[in-house]
């Protein structure tokens, strides 16, 4: 109290105008899409796990293109060779150079990751958004279709579908495209609807905006984080299906190789040569942990009330 | 509630009806009868053709799928061609037991671990336990089924030689491909139920749960998991497909005699009808455990008054 | 009248992700036996904290810095887990904002209100706490107690609802009922009958009230003496007659000079200019100098000691100090 009692007389008159200070908002207000940015930067994890895929996007490439071994050539001299500075990663049962056999294989399961993933989102997208748009009978009928797709057991179906017709990348991306849509027409109904009957969008018909004003401005923006994020894990996802495919002998055929196809072998060679179930193991691994956690952290900063 | 169930039976018969006339055109297409190989060529021309009649295989395609899917009505799917004369179904069931026992212990072990670390970790929140438990959660999701097998049947069967591999005498045959199995059961249960539970500590009734005064174990365990546990029931239907999935890898890995194996076989054997049979019988199978689920749920949770209809969406 | 609760100085911060909040910055208050005391402010103004912290249910990361909460003569602010638990719910009980979220949705509403009975009359036996929640559930005007009673709480209206609250809270006749916002989520009609059943039990259970809310018609409904908040600092205090008619406070008075008048219906609304402060970094002076018509100097840089007007009346305003010529214009 007394050091209040030392305040000078001058500071007890009006301190003039002030309605400047009044609407002055201490905390800076952003976009949703600038707040999911900055959370996401601040997922250490996230970032540091897309760098690593784009990482090895780029070295699946670059290895391939740059070594002097194919992922092809044999070398029945040089058989089960082990990891030594020739061959990083050692050789296979016909001598093929392990460390280029792998980032072949990595780069082919990207691909068929990535369009899977992209065939996907376009079909789902459509479906779902038509679904939800439409509405009414249409709605209805498109519903019923999903809800008799979900009951099939997709792995099964893909695995009759790669029985039935001839191996091959294409094949594969097909295969898994035939339920693999289904999720994200769900996910995408249901975002749409949910935006459908927000305010917002009320306000924008209220105020005589064209219905495909509304899909352009208000729709679209607004789901593309759900479709991102489900696309992140669709990814992984895919790359499974096809490692499994191929482990079990119904996916790639020699001498084609992607992470299953070497899983596959390596696990045939187990007892003689770990070191090459080891390394391709590693990598998908690496992969899908990877996609995960991006997965995960673009679901945290983009849709945090989306669980699980 | 009836009228729920109903009208999930008629999707349910729909599907099954799509499930078998999409495994029968595949099966058409596919290149090659199974009697081509060295074993079908072998035999005179009118042999051959006396087993095509045999097997149906000579009558149009429109025929042989009305007769496939009256027989399949009457739980008749033909004999399989493979083990020659022994009829599908047969086959199917012998093979359930060890299916059912590795599934049953990867589920049992997934939800006891995956719960009980899931629920610690959320109570620690940022805890040590809790980055152990979403490290291990984003390992046991991203880490391939077969991959972990491949994993523990180089280590613990070959180089350390503590469990037995590749042959099916003994329960403990079962533990390794059971522990393979329940990593992503584990890693799915662990993370639901830590966000699950995370969320329901935020709610408002958590506090006036504390405001009464009681100690935190029953505020947990009467407050808190009661309402998170709950919604585990509906991740149930998604854990035993992967389960099933997971099976056919992994008891093939492990040599083991179950339905997991005998598909994997069948595709490499081109043997149609197990294949058609087992197909649907998976079909059937995850339908009526999806069904089980969103009922169970709708009885189980008091807030899901309309039984099933909400547990639908 | 004997003083139940004495808050004193209270300082509560909250640690988050974005910052340390200091959510109350130094109030004090008395609460006297079978008395109504409000707590007034905006939301943001500390008013819910602090109550949370004198029941010791801070969110995760909040904690109490300074101060001391003086129950029935006992200094409880650092009690333990396990006396604070003999305190909730037996001596000190609580209503909250949502009645629809407040209530646990898995047990039932009459489980809910046994179990208040169970944790602090362990002499009860099962059939005298069923009875008793029966007649809880009688006295807080729910038609059909016998049926009510195995009922979950979506079964409930929302007005039904915070009656099953209320008889959660006063199943042990606590000496003190804190009621965080008990009407905000109500329908207006409904919020009448919940503040009038609040009254009846208050005589009938012989209990003391705080209750806190930004809506004056409530204060002036239910208060005996009012404490007013803003930016987690202290305003003004009195009996509702002082606060609400020789108002010294320019934020009480601006609080007052909001609310609708019938009778002046052509008149456009009061408002308050501008926004409640930030209070991960509050101002150094007084909190609403920035929103103040008749702010001066000194009050953005100094923190304004409290004045005295009666032995009741109490305001935290430069504008009465001797040096400030201005104070008895107000």
């Amino acid at each position: 109290m007394n050091a209040q009692m030392n305040i000078p007389q001058e500071l007890f008159t009006p301190a003039g105008d002030n309605t400047a200070k009044q609407e002055h908002i201490a905390r800076q207000h952003h976009s949703a899409f600038y707040d999911g940015w900055i959370r996401l930067r601040k997922n250490k994890a996230a970032v540091v796990c897309a760098v690593i895929i784009l990482i090895i996007a780029v070295m699946s490439i670059v290895v391939p293109m740059t070594s002097k071994y194919t992922y092809f050539d044999t070398d029945y001299a040089n058989k089960i060779a082990k990891p030594s500075a020739e061959h990083p990663f050692g050789t296979d049962l016909f001598g093929r150079d392990q460390w280029v056999r792998i980032w072949y294989g990595t780069g082919i399961s990207l691909l068929i990751g990535l369009a899977a993933a992209l065939i996907n989102l376009l079909i789902g997208v459509f479906y779902g958004a038509i679904s939800a748009i439409m509405g009414g009978k249409v709605d209805a009928i498109m519903q019923r279709i999903i809800e008799v797709l979900v009951g099939i057991p997709s792995l099964i179906i893909v695995i009759l579908f790669m029985m039935a017709l001839p191996p091959g990348i294409w094949t594969i991306i097909a295969a898994m495209s035939v339920t693999g849509w289904v999720n994200m027409a769900r996910l995408v109904r249901a975002k749409i609807l949910n935006l459908k009957s927000q305010e917002f969008v009320l306000a924008a018909q209220l105020l005589g905006t064209s219905t495909w004003k509304i899909i352009l401005r208000h729709l679209i923006p607004n789901t593309i984080s759900v479709i991102v994020i489900q696309v992140m894990f669709a990814i992984p996802s895919a790359i499974f299906t096809e490692a499994f495919l191929s482990f079990i002998g119904v996916g790639l055929s020699e001498p084609k190789a992607s992470l299953g196809v070497l899983i596959n072998n390596g696990y045939k060679a187990l007892r003689a040569a770990p070191f090459l179930l080891i390394y391709p193991a590693i990598a998908i691994i690496l992969i899908m942990i990877c996609f995960s956690i991006v997965g995960d952290g673009l679901r945290d900063a983009f849709d945090p009330r989306m669980k699980h | 509630m009836a009228k729920y169930i109903g009208k999930r039976l008629i999707y349910m018969a729909v599907t099954l009806f799509v499930v078998a006339a999409l495994t029968f055109t595949l099966m058409k297409i596919l290149p090659g009868s199974p009697f081509d190989e060295e074993r079908f060529l072998r035999l005179e021309e009118a042999k051959q053709a006396e087993a095509l009649a045999r097997y149906g295989l000579d009558k149009p395609v429109p025929i042989q799928f009305a007769r496939y899917i009256g027989n399949m009505l009457k739980g008749d799917f033909g004999i399989s061609f493979y083990y020659t004369n022994i009829p599908v179904t047969k086959v199917i069931f012998s093979r359930i037991g060890p299916s059912a026992l590795i599934g049953a212990q990867a589920i049992l072990i997934g939800l006891a671990i995956g719960l009980s670390l899931g629920i610690i970790a959320a109570c620690r929140h940022n805890g040590f336990i809790d980055n152990f438990t979403m490290v291990l959660a984003v390992l046991g999701i991203s880490v391939p089924n077969f991959v972990a097998a491949a994993l523990l049947q180089y280590y613990f069967g070959l180089k350390l030689g503590w469990l037995p591999i590749g042959f099916w005498k003994s329960w403990s045959c079962s533990v390794l491909p059971s522990v393979a199995l329940c990593f992503s059961p584990l890693a799915t249960c662990a993370r639901f139920i830590r966000t699950e539970t995370l969320d329901v500590l935020q709610q408002d009734y958590i506090v006036t749960a504390r405001s009464k005064g009681m100690t935190q174990a029953r505020m947990l365990i009467k407050h808190t998991l009661r309402n998170s546990i709950i919604p585990v029931i509906t991740i149930m239907g998604p854990m035993v497909v992967n389960l099933l999935t997971g099976s056919l890898a992994v008891e093939s890995i492990f040599s083991i005699p179950g339905i997991g194996g005998l598909f994997t076989e069948s595709v490499k054997n081109n043997d149609y009808n197990v294949i058609m049979g087992l197909t649907m019988f998976y079909s059937l199978f995850y339908m009526v455990t999806i069904l089980i689920v969103d009922v169970t749920y709708g009885l189980v949770d008091p807030r899901i008054h309309i039984a099933g209809e909400e547990a639908a969406e | 009248m004997k003083k139940l609760l004495e808050v004193k100085n209270m300082h509560v911060s909250i640690h988050t992700d974005s910052g340390v909040i200091q959510a109350v910055r130094g109030v004090s208050f008395d609460l006297y036996e079978s008395e109504t005391l409000a707590i007034v402010g905006e939301s943001g103004s500390g008013k819910s904290i602090t109550n949370k912290a004198i029941m010791g249910l801070l969110p995760v990361g909040g904690r109490i810095d300074e101060g001391e909460v003086i129950l029935n003569g006992r200094d409880i602010t650092h009690f333990s887990e396990k006396e604070m638990n003999m305190i909730r719910g037996a001596e000190v009980s609580m209503i909250f904002q949502d009645p629809l979220t407040s209530l646990n949705p898995t047990m039932t509403v009459g489980d809910q209100i046994t179990e208040m009975l169970m944790l602090h009359k362990p002499e009860m036996t099962a059939e005298q706490r069923k009875n008793r929640a029966l007649e809880l559930l009688d006295m807080v005007g729910i038609p059909n107690p016998a049926e009510r009673f195995g009922q979950y709480p979506h079964q409930f209206s929302g007005g039904m609802r915070q009656r099953v609250m209320i008889s959660i809270a006063l199943a042990c006749e606590p000496r003190i009922l804190i009621a965080d916002e008990p009407t905000t989520a109500l329908d207006v009609t409904i919020q009448a009958q919940i503040l009038e059943l609040m009254k009846k039990l208050q005589k009938k259970v012989n209990t003391s009230i705080i209750i806190i809310t930004h809506n004056l018609g409530v204060v002036s409904s239910m208060a005996d003496r009012v404490v007013v908040m803003y930016g987690g600092r202290f305003v003004e205090c009195g009996d509702l007659d002082e606060v609400f008619y020789q108002t010294k406070h320019p934020y009480t008075k601006g609080l007052l000079d909001s609310i609708p008048n019938l009778q002046l219906s052509d008149q456009k609304l009061y408002s308050i200019p501008g926004t409640p402060p930030d209070l991960i970094s509050p101002p150094h002076g007084c909190p609403f100098a920035a929103r103040c018509e008749r702010c001066m100097k000194v009050c953005e840089k100094y923190q304004p000691s409290e004045y005295e007007f009666s032995q009741t009346h109490r305001a935290s305003c430069w504008l009465y100090d001797e040096r400030a010529k201005g104070g008895a214009l107000i």
